[in-house]
């Protein structure tokens, strides 16, 4: 009677296990990390590449910063694609970039709700007495670094840092703050006030206070499958890929004209 | 399966023993994971960091603060709930759990929204721009979460207390707000402070809807859970490390202190 009590459960206790563990043995799957403000072009490349090649491409999208400590953490993945050059060169130096492209640049603005649209006007409205300001934490995010170098050229940090009101941890955060008018103004990515007109009015920062943050495709060694990793890293670069990112308010790399 | 009913005892406990041993394991794995990945003078070192202080600082002083308002608001909401009956009280009580089950960024961004500027009630906007991104909306955000429990563990209590000391007492010609305090409170203070105890632990965790509606500032809205995050997104593990064993460590003092109580 025993026996045929206990055949039943280790049977389904095996049918759970195998469950668990075939789709990862037959897995023909791609890791990508991926700087959270990259999110819609990213994914929408990786549904066209889905759909051409049947690989499947899971995203961990978050701060560029949190998803490098995550794959320091880890060690595994095979793509990664963080807001800024500054995440590669790190890679770079420990020995764990396979290849390398440029994508887009992911360039700041300055974003002012449209109830405040009339009283800044320019970068140094930024210190007048009771402005709401947002930047991202400099460490955590790729423009929350651009954002610090901006404010150290105007020259004016003293007197706009006082007025930080919040710091975020993702670009995508910082954005939903001053959409939703919680802040008067942001430094965030220019794609992201691109793409929302309606809610933000965008002022322009001075060209020479900072130096263009390049979105790159890495390629690590630690790849499992560095054909597919090779074949998705060509697929955000190429032109069909640029179209996307395009479409999402971000400026190819090569295509620029300066 | 050579387990005849008499024989079954001894197989039995180990049979059983064997998961116990695996779930006791994970959890001390986890603890040692994090214990062992800093050596003391490391750990000695990110403690004494000024970023870990102030969290310290901050995180004790906003749950404590929480845990006071949600005891303020939990216990009277808790007691009607417990001693009346009325229409529409199973919605009420529904109502008050999902916070137990929503997850913590959920929570915060509904607050966020309910205080931003874009808020569906524009007076409560007027009042948000207080507590938005600052240590107030901390204790918004903690309060929110830490009231749910109290609420949750206090009703238990109250209505564990038999109603036969209050009906004497009633006919004995106390006010029931004397009943209140002389009878229910005393005899429901155990369960009470155990579900303060766990409320306080949730509050001094709480890491999702503080993120949204109070930011990750450093050196202003950096609690304990916060400083993890921001520096595992910089790499600086060892303050994540330092911070993160500080609470399991006062989150293990706070579960025995309730056993503690639970047996007195």
């Amino acid at each position: 009677m025993a026996k045929r009590h206990f055949l039943p459960g280790v049977a389904l206790v095996l049918a759970l296990v195998l469950v668990l563990v075939a789709p990862r043995a037959m897995a023909d799957e791609l890791h990508v990390y991926a700087g959270a403000g990259l999110r819609q072009p990213v994914s929408a490349i990786a549904d066209l590449f889905k759909a051409e090649t049947g690989t499947n491409v899971v995203i961990e999208f978050g701060g560029s910063g949190q998803i490098m400590a995550r794959y320091a953490e880890a060690g595994e993945g095979d793509v990664f694609v963080p807001g800024s050059t500054f995440y590669s060169d790190k890679l770079e130096a420990k020995g764990l970039v396979r290849s390398m492209r440029l994508l887009v640049e992911h360039g700041p603005v300055l974003a002012v709700t449209k109830a405040k649209a009339g009283e800044i006007t320019t970068f140094s409205d930024l210190a007048k007495p009771g402005v709401r300001l947002g930047l991202g934490d400099p460490e955590a995010m790729a423009l929350g670094r651009t954002a610090e170098d901006i404010l150290k050229a105007s020259g004016m940090a003293e007197k706009i840092l006082p007025n930080v009101t919040v710091r975020a941890a993702t670009v995508k955060q910082l954005a939903l703050y001053v959409f939703d008018g919680d802040v008067d103004a942001a430094i965030i990515a220019a794609s992201d006030a691109a793409m929302n007109p309606d809610k933000v009015t965008v002022v322009a920062i001075p060209k020479e206070w900072y130096t263009v943050e390049i979105v790159p495709v890495v390629v690590l060694t630690t790849a499992k499958e560095p054909d597919a990793a090779e074949a998705f890293a060509e697929k955000l670069a190429s032109d069909e890929g640029r179209a996307v990112w395009k479409r999402f308010g971000f400026t190819p790399v090569a295509s620029d004209g300066e | 399966m050579s387990g005849r009913a008499p024989r079954l005892p001894i197989p039995l406990d180990v049979l059983l023993a064997v998961p116990l041993l695996i779930i006791a394991a994970a959890i001390g794995l986890v603890i040692l994971g994090l214990g062992a990945r800093l050596t003391p003078h490391e750990l000695f070192r990110a403690l004494s960091e000024a970023e870990t202080l102030f969290a310290l600082r901050l995180s004790f002083s906003t749950s404590l603060i929480s845990l006071a308002l949600s005891l303020l608001l939990g216990v009277p909401a808790a007691y009607l709930l417990a001693r009346r009956r009325f229409r529409g009280m199973a919605l009420v009580d529904t109502l008050l759990d999902l916070p137990l089950v929503m997850p913590p960024l959920v929570a915060g961004l509904g607050l966020l929204f309910v205080i931003g500027r874009s808020s569906p009630l524009p007076p409560l906007a007027e009042i948000g721009a207080v507590f938005l991104f600052s240590p107030a909306g901390m204790v918004l955000a903690q309060t929110f979460i830490a009231t749910t429990i109290i609420v949750r563990s206090a009703k238990a209590a109250f209505e564990a207390v038999d109603p036969g000391y209050r009906d004497v007492a009633g006919t004995l010609g106390l006010t029931p707000a004397r009943v209140f305090f002389a009878i229910d409170l005393p005899l429901a203070a155990g369960g009470i402070v155990s579900g303060a105890i766990l409320a306080w632990a949730r509050a001094l965790g709480e890491f999702g809807a503080t993120l949204m509606v109070a930011g990750a500032t450093r050196f202003r809205t950096e609690t304990l859970p916060m400083a993890i995050y921001l520096n595992m997104a910089t790499g600086e593990v060892e303050v994540a490390v330092a911070c993160a064993l500080v609470l399991l460590v006062t989150a293990f003092a706070l579960l025995l202190m309730m056993r503690g109580l639970k047996r007195a």
